[in-house]
């Protein structure tokens, strides 16, 4: 079996005292693999923690069919629990008053875990974190992103097929998240029968992790394709700042008539050296070559050139920005 | 079934571990639950001296005061737990893992009752130290085994209002409060429960309290002849209400998760 | 003064938003039961003769209502910082913190008064309890005894201040004790004499006693009979001034510790 996770028709609707029903997924489908970091990408209150939860088995869906592991998450939730863990950002869980250790022995223990294995994978994962040295600390004395290590040790430490991770780096600092990171991202590496559900608003982290994003809005998944894919599908034009030691309006004129149709050039500052930058949006890569001699040609020399890759984030804000646009009528979120 | 049965274990040693060696890192309860236990006792053996009643009330307010502990951490320790397990984010962590909700329960409920004890045989030492309560000490076998009883249908109790508490949160806590402290009057805490009448005895026996004590009172102060049953009946309907109690709490906690999941209940926190 | 109200507001709040208006009005009135019903058992099956039920129904009820206000004070500190992980933002706001545990305690305070009217309407021709008020004192009481009250949980939450676990048993040991002498349920003459002695002198006796002369028009035991009403009032003034000076300090000074301690925003989840 190759599906960790299968989603069919998801949909979940919460009611609430006084106010209408909100429909917080409206038809959700998609499939996570073995070996995949899965991300699902949203604004607030799109539905990407509820299906967390679904997934997970905290909560039932209202229609629809979702199998982890092959097991119904509404019937064969005493199956998928053995088979997955939970880390999410900004948590608070555990008990203060516990050491390192005490708490990941016991979120071991409710794993079934033996002691010495326990242990062992504590010591393991703790010094991957770098938190070994703190193993005999509270709890209530780590700093936020010492507790999101211990967490991720947490989540692991039971060794879990499916790891679902919930803004795992919300909050925690560059150097915690970068760890954090390099931990996912080696994790099902290491073994390919694992795989990741990542929710996160960083989309350098998703664009990073992730072999595959689904991006959710409104209940619905607008988009389901590798981020390389979700890019390209973006702009096919190639895009280049170059800042030059002069270009006045005509010469701009002039280049522009010369590179044709479809080939945009636009003249503005750069703001580091006040130099002239020409943003040039080009039909072809291959364009780049004319304009280079176009501007040759016109006695501008060069001063620096880079090439602007469009990122998950402009693909996410066309694609989520366009669907604020085209909204229908939803019910109120209570 | 025998991983089942292991990892229940570990489960209840794990929760219970939390609960005793927690306790110990700030001991300053030790003394102070220890004063407060015997402050209250005190209120009501000065308040039957006040009343002339006679001395064996002593026995019986001291008697009470060693269970009313067990009784407060079975509603406020074990009952309640899965409300705060929850507005801490720590239930969503032990749903997920495959645990079942009554080993996490039941260890707290080892926990809580081994620091109970603790607190309750100092108030009792006390009580029979500064009052000279003299009780007897043949039948003593037999009460260790009716306060265990009492102990096992209290705590089956407590777990089955936990998954009250697990879907309800504030409301049920709010009754918790509301009905403490007449629990603790009805279940003959301060006096002989025969005195409130077979009407009202007969539903305050649902509360193990109110047996368990009776029984107890029985087999350890001499004088003490106002009974409700014997202590081998009351013995008896304790065992019976115990195993009724985990039957109940088996079921309640499955129906409750169920219902919780569904009306996303598990996470909703500050309700 | 905004801060005091809108931190009655947040007590009003937190007390009956659990539930349907009037199921909550029927919890006010049902709750303070729970603190009588062993009085009324007891001396209603033990204590016919005695004639003391007025004294300790009235003590009960007197005492149950300081004991919301300074409970409340002292287990708010611990509600706030561990349950809504709110504390920290009471303190960078504008409102000092004493004067928002002030404010959510007298919420309670009048919350318990409304109860304890409620049921002297059905106790006082049921149970033909002495009633002659008189309105000065039982005002002036009610005032002075909110501030007693205050001080004393004011003094309490300092303490909670300093420490990261919730020591229930610390506030039960505490209140036990002055509940034990301060002649609310029996009058202390049955203590030997040194405690009866202590008792006249615990904060709360003045103030118990005091309200139950205002409210029977009698005086119903020898405890305090040699001191006048009003001499009693000064007493209990006396022992508002003091004590919730003393509480107020006390807060100040928990708070500074616990800021340099780091314990605003700690949490045991314990």
């Amino acid at each position: 079996m190759h599906t960790a996770i299968q989603v069919e028709n998801l949909t979940r609707v919460f009611n609430r005292r006084g106010t209408a029903p909100f429909h917080a997924l409206r038809g959700v489908s998609f499939d996570v693999s073995y070996g995949e970091v899965f991300g699902l990408l949203g604004p607030n209150g799109a539905g990407k923690t509820t299906t967390i939860k679904i997934m997970s088995t905290l909560l039932l869906p209202t229609s629809g069919r979702v199998t982890v592991a092959g097991f119904d998450v509404e019937k064969g939730y005493t199956h998928i629990r053995p088979l997955i863990s939970l880390i999410s950002g900004g948590e608070t869980s555990g008990y203060g008053i516990l050491t390192v250790e005490e708490q990941l022995w016991m979120f071991s223990q409710f794993y079934g875990m033996e002691t010495p294995v326990a242990r062992a994978r504590i010591e393991e994962y703790l010094k991957i974190v770098g938190m070994w040295d703190s193993r005999r600390q509270q709890m209530n004395r780590l700093s936020t992103g010492m507790r999101q290590k211990v967490n991720l040790v947490r989540g692991l430490v039971t060794d879990p097929k499916v790891l679902f991770l919930d803004e795992p780096t919300l909050g925690v600092d560059v150097e915690a998240s970068v760890i954090i990171r390099n931990i996912v991202r080696n994790w099902v590496r290491e073994k390919p029968e694992r795989s990741i559900i990542l929710t996160t608003h960083y989309m350098a982290e998703a664009d990073e992790l992730c072999s595959r994003v689904a991006i959710i809005n409104h209940g619905l998944i607008l988009a389901n394709a590798p981020p390389s894919q979700l890019k390209a599908d973006l702009d096919s034009r190639a895009h280049y700042e170059i800042t030059v030691d002069r270009l006045d309006g005509e010469q701009l004129n002039l280049i522009t008539a010369h590179m044709g149709e479809g080939n945009d050039l636009v003249l503005g500052v750069d703001k580091v050296t006040n130099s002239p930058m020409l943003v040039a949006h080009l039909m072809h890569e291959s364009d780049i070559a004319r304009l280079i001699t176009a501007l040759a040609g016109q006695g501008v020399t060069l001063e620096y050139m880079r090439k602007l890759e469009p990122t998950l984030e402009d693909a996410f804000l066309k694609m989520v920005g366009k669907r604020f646009e085209d909204e229908e009528e939803v019910s109120p979120v209570s | 079934m025998k991983k089942k049965f292991l990892l229940f274990l570990r489960t209840l040693n794990a929760r219970a571990y939390v609960r005793i060696f927690g306790q110990m890192r700030e001991a300053t309860w030790v003394v102070a639950s220890v004063l407060g236990g015997f402050f209250t006792m005190t209120t009501y053996i000065y308040l039957y001296r006040t009343l002339g009643t006679g001395s064996e009330f002593t026995g019986l307010v001291v008697l009470g005061g060693f269970m009313i502990p067990f009784f407060m951490n079975v509603l406020w320790g074990v009952a309640t737990q899965l409300y705060w397990e929850k507005e801490m984010g720590n239930l969503e962590l032990m749903l997920v893992s495959p645990a079942p909700l009554s080993a996490f329960l039941v260890g707290l409920s080892v926990g809580g009752a081994m620091h109970t004890m603790l607190r309750s045989l100092a108030v009792l030492f006390f009580g029979i130290a500064v009052f000279k309560v003299q009780f007897t000490v043949l039948h003593l076998p037999l009460a260790l085994l009716v306060f265990l009883v009492t102990l096992f249908s209290m705590y089956g109790l407590g777990i089955v209002f936990s998954s009250l508490f697990l879907y309800h949160g504030r409301d049920a806590w709010r009754t918790a409060d509301l009905v403490m402290e007449p629990t603790n009057v009805l279940s003959g805490s301060y006096f002989p429960a025969r005195f409130l009448g077979l009407g009202l005895v007969g539903i305050a026996a649902l509360i193990p309290t109110t047996l368990g004590l009776d029984a107890l009172r029985q087999l350890l102060v001499p004088s003490f002849t106002v009974k409700v049953l014997d202590w081998r009946w009351e013995l008896l309907i304790l065992i019976g209400l115990g195993v009724v109690f985990v039957f109940i709490a088996s079921w309640a906690l499955r129906a409750v998760e169920y219902k919780a999941r569904r009306d996303a209940r598990l996470t909703l926190r500050w309700q | 003064m905004k801060g005091f109200l809108a931190s009655m507001y947040i007590g009003l709040q937190i007390e009956s938003n659990w539930t349907k208006k009037w199921v909550w009005l029927l919890y006010l009135a049902a709750y303070p039961i729970g603190s009588f019903l062993a009085v009324i058992i007891l001396y209603g099956v033990f204590g016919q003769k005695t004639g003391l039920l007025p004294y300790a129904l009235y003590g009960t009820i007197f005492y149950y209502s300081l004991s919301m206000v300074f409970f409340d004070m002292a287990f708010s500190v611990h509600d706030d910082r561990e349950h809504y992980q709110t504390l920290k933002y009471i303190f960078l706001s504008s409102t000092s913190y004493r004067t928002y545990l002030c404010g959510r305690a007298a919420t309670r305070y009048l919350i318990a008064l409304a109860g304890i009217i409620i049921n002297l309407c059905w106790l006082i021709p049921v149970l033909r309890l002495p009633f002659h008020p008189d309105w000065g004192y039982l005002i002036a009481g009610a005032i002075l005894g909110y501030l007693v009250a205050a001080g004393l949980g004011l003094a309490v939450a300092s303490v909670f201040l300093l420490t990261i676990k919730l020591d229930v048993d610390v506030v039960d040991a505490l209140f036990g004790g002055i509940f034990v002498l301060s002649g609310a349920l029996f009058p202390p003459t049955a203590f030997p004499a040194v405690f009866a002695k202590i008792a006249e002198f615990v904060p709360l006796s003045p103030f118990i006693e005091l309200m139950r002369r205002a409210i029977s028009g009698k005086i119903l035991t020898s405890f305090l009979s040699d001191m006048s009403t009003f001499q009693l009032l000064g007493r209990v003034a006396l022992s508002a001034v003091v004590l919730f000076a003393l509480g107020w300090v006390l807060v100040f000074f928990g708070s500074r510790q616990a800021q340099r301690k780091g314990y605003i925003d700690v949490t045991t989840a314990f």
